[in-house]
């Protein structure tokens, strides 16, 4: 039982990392020249996913 | 030199003298020393070392050239980092086992125990790591004299030497506290938290020049976005992921860069050997990848506010973070942004030389002086007397390697190409790793098989080029290919032209490293050890202690041998200490002048593979033991004679069972064939009895008969009535004991049929009538309504109830009534009996169903009766299916009752 409960965090940060961050259609939706609030779309998007996986896997890691 | 130049020195000096406290402070205060040992925290800053000054500076220029390229750099760990809780932890349970110190004797104790492998793979990290160092001494040495550039004019002594003096310097700080124990796999807990330190001051640094940049030399990172769009023609490229093949050199570089933070030797270093809990994994899983996006955060507002400030200038981009706060006079903070970049190099210096100088010395020196000396009887104590020196000797030859490369070729390499060139060397490893923890049919052959093609792809695809390239020679093979054969074009291996150079070896040489590492394994069948070291590694959580695991000896050495290794490398109190703990632990007597217990070969191993290595030192126990191992085809053997003990056991305790049962079985029948036979006895006795009796009164009577001539005629009538009811009786009682014979052989059916129930009452009553007017009783009947019918056996039924209301009649007083109740339930008929005897006691209520049973107990009642009667009912009813049974009993009457199912006669 602990083992499997172990493997929820390997499969949820890995499912957001390889689904996002390697996402390639993703990526490419977000690979021009625009802007968002002044900032290039595509260093945004990753940022702001990197930080948000960053959180997650926080809160995952450190669930009771 | 001017004052500045003085400035920069002595602050220079001044981190690095900081650096020396703090590991030397954190050694020597037990409190701090345990507090960094228990921090997660720390362990996570450790890791920081990733970023060396390659990122620090690099990236930087990267991004300047090729935009967000630098990103996959940092994504690589990132995504690697939920993986590692299960990679690592199992990576850091073998080597915690096995007494790991470097990725040389993981692989060489995997592979077979080979010091051969050990040594091949050493060579080949020196060879590619090396560079790497030297890349971190250029960092070092462009960043002073950037600087001193700036504020005066050039030392050019000073200039010249800086690389020599950095890395004397640093040099005395490891062999300060890199080496202060035997132990190569000892924690440098003190260089961890210096690590630590380095890692939070190159952060701070990195920030505060982002800041400055972002917020201070330009507005906001938007201006600066807003004017690279206007001013750089190249700003879409630089904000978008441009290339032939985009996507694929993402995704390469982000595969490579996962794969270099756990297997370069440095991140092994930290992560693996200096990890002091599993635990601790936990938190870097997302305080790793937050420290990388910090550091990264202002990656690309620097390089495009360069880009912006530098526009036509021809300066380096990999400087830019240090050429604008100079550009703006900035001195405090360029000093800041030195010494962060300092600290990156200098960790990335001290971590690196330490992990391949552990290399050398236990997987090349030592193995071969070993070698060398095998027929030396006194080389164990030579070696011991110089493991320590072996190590610093190690240590230096690093750092004049590093140098070297660095006067010689460093300067035609950029930062990042040196940096990358090492990621794609490293990943060679990768299959034997993966291999090493998870396959346990893969082999030492296919390790070297892969290796070697790997190597050569990155030496033929990525090193090659840049070597002739900056030498003027070979361009032809550059251009036309190998032999003039264009698919063998360095650049564009069978003629794969999309990639960059780095993907480009990066694929070529994984592509052939791992399909050969898997096609040799299976090819090739794994020797003995191979198979032994396969499960150690691969199934290392079954395992609780290291002894479980360790080699089992047939034989052992002397105690005095044994001892006298020891105290070489231990010293003699250390020696007799560890003993002493063994004879504890294992309750064994340490005797020197006896062979020693086999267990304390692998205690022994152990001991010595935390100082040499587990290669030497399994190569150090076999010159003072008496006998090989066992490998793991004996031990099989062993196991299986073990299992067939035990199966062979397991059938002797079952039939063991089985005779036990059988005896208990036989028992019981001897004591029922007994209680049987005392039955017979008993029963035969009770029938002679019975016949005797009337038989007595036949023969007297008739003898008073045939003697007596002149006896009364009514005397006569009354003699002879007499014998007639007793032969009657005689008769009788042999039609009832042929009856119960009958019953009880099973020959006796039943002949069912439906009986009318007022017509068999009409029938008992005429039978009874004459008996029950001798005693003028009264006989009631009580038929259920409903019944008409009964499906049984009319004339046993019969039997049955004449013989209940026989025995009614004999033992009811004159005058008195017999009740006959019939009834029904759902299930039965039932039939009751109610007389108004003396009743029956309760203990005798069964008993009287048994055979003969009233005439064995005469002593306690003793009517007319042959006792068979309630005997042949009980056989009866059961032929039935039915129940007879005494239902209540006082001494104002009894009531038998007897019950037949209504259905389910069969």
């Amino acid at each position: 039982m602990k083992k499997e409960t172990s493997k929820i965090p390997l499969l949820v940060i890995s499912t957001i990392f390889f689904g996002i961050l390697l996402n390639f259609p993703i990526l490419n939706l977000a690979n021009n020249s625009y802007f968002i609030l002044g900032f290039p779309v595509l260093y945004s998007f990753i940022f702001i996913v990197w930080f948000i996986v960053i959180i997650v896997s926080y809160i995952i890691v450190n669930r009771k | 030199m001017s004052n500045i130049q003085w400035l920069l020195l002595g602050i220079a000096f001044s981190y690095l003298i900081l650096l020396f406290w703090i590991a030397y402070w954190v050694e020597n205060s037990d409190k701090v020393k345990n507090y960094i040992k228990n921090s997660s925290i720390v362990y996570s800053l450790s890791l920081a070392i990733y970023c060396t000054a390659w990122t620090y500076y690099g990236s930087i220029g990267t991004a300047a050239k090729s935009g967000l390229n630098f990103l996959p750099i940092y994504l690589g760990p990132t995504l690697i980092m939920p993986l590692w809780y299960f990679f690592l932890r199992k990576m850091i349970r073998v080597v915690k086992m096995n007494n790991i110190s470097t990725i040389a004797d993981f692989l060489s104790l995997r592979y077979g125990v080979s010091s051969r492998l050990g040594m091949v793979i050493t060579l080949l990290c020196i060879l590619g790591i090396v560079p790497y160092i030297s890349l971190q001494i250029k960092a070092i040495s462009n960043s002073f004299e950037l600087i001193m550039f700036k504020n005066a004019v050039i030392n050019s002594a000073v200039s010249a030497n800086i690389p020599v003096i950095i890395s004397i310097v640093l040099g005395a700080f490891i062999l300060l506290f890199g080496v202060q124990k035997m132990e190569s796999n000892e924690h440098h807990t003190g260089i961890v938290a210096s690590i630590a330190f380095e890692s939070i001051l190159k952060l701070i640094a990195f920030l505060i020049a982002g800041i400055f940049i972002s917020y201070v030399v330009f507005d906001s990172p938007q201006e600066i976005y807003v004017k690279s769009k206007n001013l750089l023609p190249e700003f879409n490229k630089l904000i978008t992921i441009q290339g032939k093949s985009p996507f694929a050199e993402w995704f390469g570089l982000t595969v490579l860069s996962a794969i270099a933070v756990t297997l370069l030797p440095r991140q092994f270093q930290v992560s693996v050997i200096e990890n002091q809990n599993e635990s601790h994994l936990k938190t870097s899983i997302w305080l790793f990848p937050l420290y990388l996006l910090l550091i990264n955060l202002f990656v690309l507002p620097i390089a495009l506010g360069g880009n912006i400030l530098f526009n036509g200038l021809g300066m380096n981009p990999d400087y830019y973070i240090l050429d604008i706060p100079l550009k703006f006079n900035q001195t405090f903070i360029s000093v800041i942004v030195f010494i962060g970049g300092f600290s990156a190099a200098s960790a990335m210096i001290i971590l690196e030389t330490i992990a391949l100088s552990n290399m050398l010395s236990n997987n090349f020196l030592i193995p071969i002086i070993l070698q060398i000396g095998r027929n030396n009887k006194n080389i164990n104590d030579k070696l011991a007397n110089k493991t320590l020196t072996l190590r610093r000797i190690s240590i230096v030859a690093i750092l004049l390697s590093s140098l070297f490369y660095y006067k010689i070729l460093s300067p035609y390499y950029s930062l990042v190409s040196i940096g990358l060139i090492s990621f794609v060397f490293i990943a060679q490893f990768f299959p034997s790793v993966v291999g090493a923890l998870y396959w346990k049919k893969s082999t030492k052959k296919a390790v070297y098989i892969s290796l070697f093609l790997g190597v050569s792809i990155w030496l033929y695809t990525l090193v090659f080029p840049s070597i002739i390239d900056n030498f003027t020679f070979g361009k032809n093979i550059i251009e036309h290919g190998l032999f003039g054969c264009k698919f063998l074009k360095p650049t564009e291996l069978f003629y794969l032209s999309d990639f960059s150079p780095v993907v480009h070896g990066f694929f070529w040489s994984m592509f052939f490293n791992v399909f050969s590492f898997i096609l040799v394994s299976l090819a090739t069948i794994p020797s003995n050890i191979e198979k032994q070291q396969a499960y150690i590694y691969v199934d290392v959580f079954k395992y609780t202690s290291v002894e479980d695991s360790s080699v089992v000896w047939k034989e052992t050495a002397l105690i005095s041998d044994i001892s006298s290794l020891l105290e070489k490398f231990l010293g003699k109190d250390r020696a007799q200490l560890a003993l002493n703990s063994f004879s504890k632990r294992y309750n064994i007597e340490i005797d020197p002048s006896l062979p020693s217990d086999p267990k304390i070969i692998p205690f022994v191993e152990r001991l010595l593979s935390k100082i040499v290595g587990p290669i030497s030192a399994r190569i150090m126990v076999e010159s003072v033991i008496k006998d090989k191992e066992i490998y793991i085809n004996e031990m099989l053997d062993i196991i299986q004679e073990s299992k067939e003990i035990i199966t062979l056991n397991r059938e002797l305790i079952k039939k063991s069972n089985e005779l036990e049962k059988a005896k208990f079985q036989l028992e019981n029948t001897n004591n029922k064939l007994i209680q049987h036979d005392l039955i017979k006895d008993d029963f035969l006795a009770t029938v002679s009895h019975e016949l005797k009796s009337p038989l007595t009164s036949i023969r007297s009577f008739s003898e008073i008969l045939n003697q007596n001539k002149d006896l009364s005629e009514e005397e006569i009538s009354n003699f002879s009535n007499i014998i007639n009811k007793e032969s009657t009786r005689i008769t009788r009682l042999i039609n009832q004991l042929l009856d119960l014979e009958k019953y009880d052989s099973g020959n006796q059916s039943l002949q069912l049929s439906a009986v009318n129930m007022n017509e068999f009452i009409e029938d008992l009553k005429n039978v009874v009538l004459s008996e029950m007017e001798e005693k003028k009783l009264k006989l009631i009947i009580d038929l259920n309504p409903t019944i008409h019918e009964i499906l049984m056996d009319k004339d046993k039924i019969y039997q049955v109830c004449i013989n209940l209301l026989s025995n009614a009649i004999k033992f009811s007083k004159q005058e008195d009534e017999i009740c006959v109740i019939i009834s029904k339930n759902d299930i039965n008929y039932l039939f009751e009996i109610v007389d108004s005897g003396k009743g029956i006691e309760k203990e005798y209520q069964e008993l009287i169903f048994e055979k003969f049973y009233q005439a064995r107990n005469q002593a306690l009642k003793k009517p007319v009766g042959s006792g068979l009667g309630l005997a042949i009912c009980k056989k009866i009813i059961q032929l039935h299916k039915g129940e007879i049974y005494v239902k209540k009993s006082s001494p104002l009457g009894t009531s038998f009752e007897f019950k037949i199912p209504k259905i389910n006669l069969n």
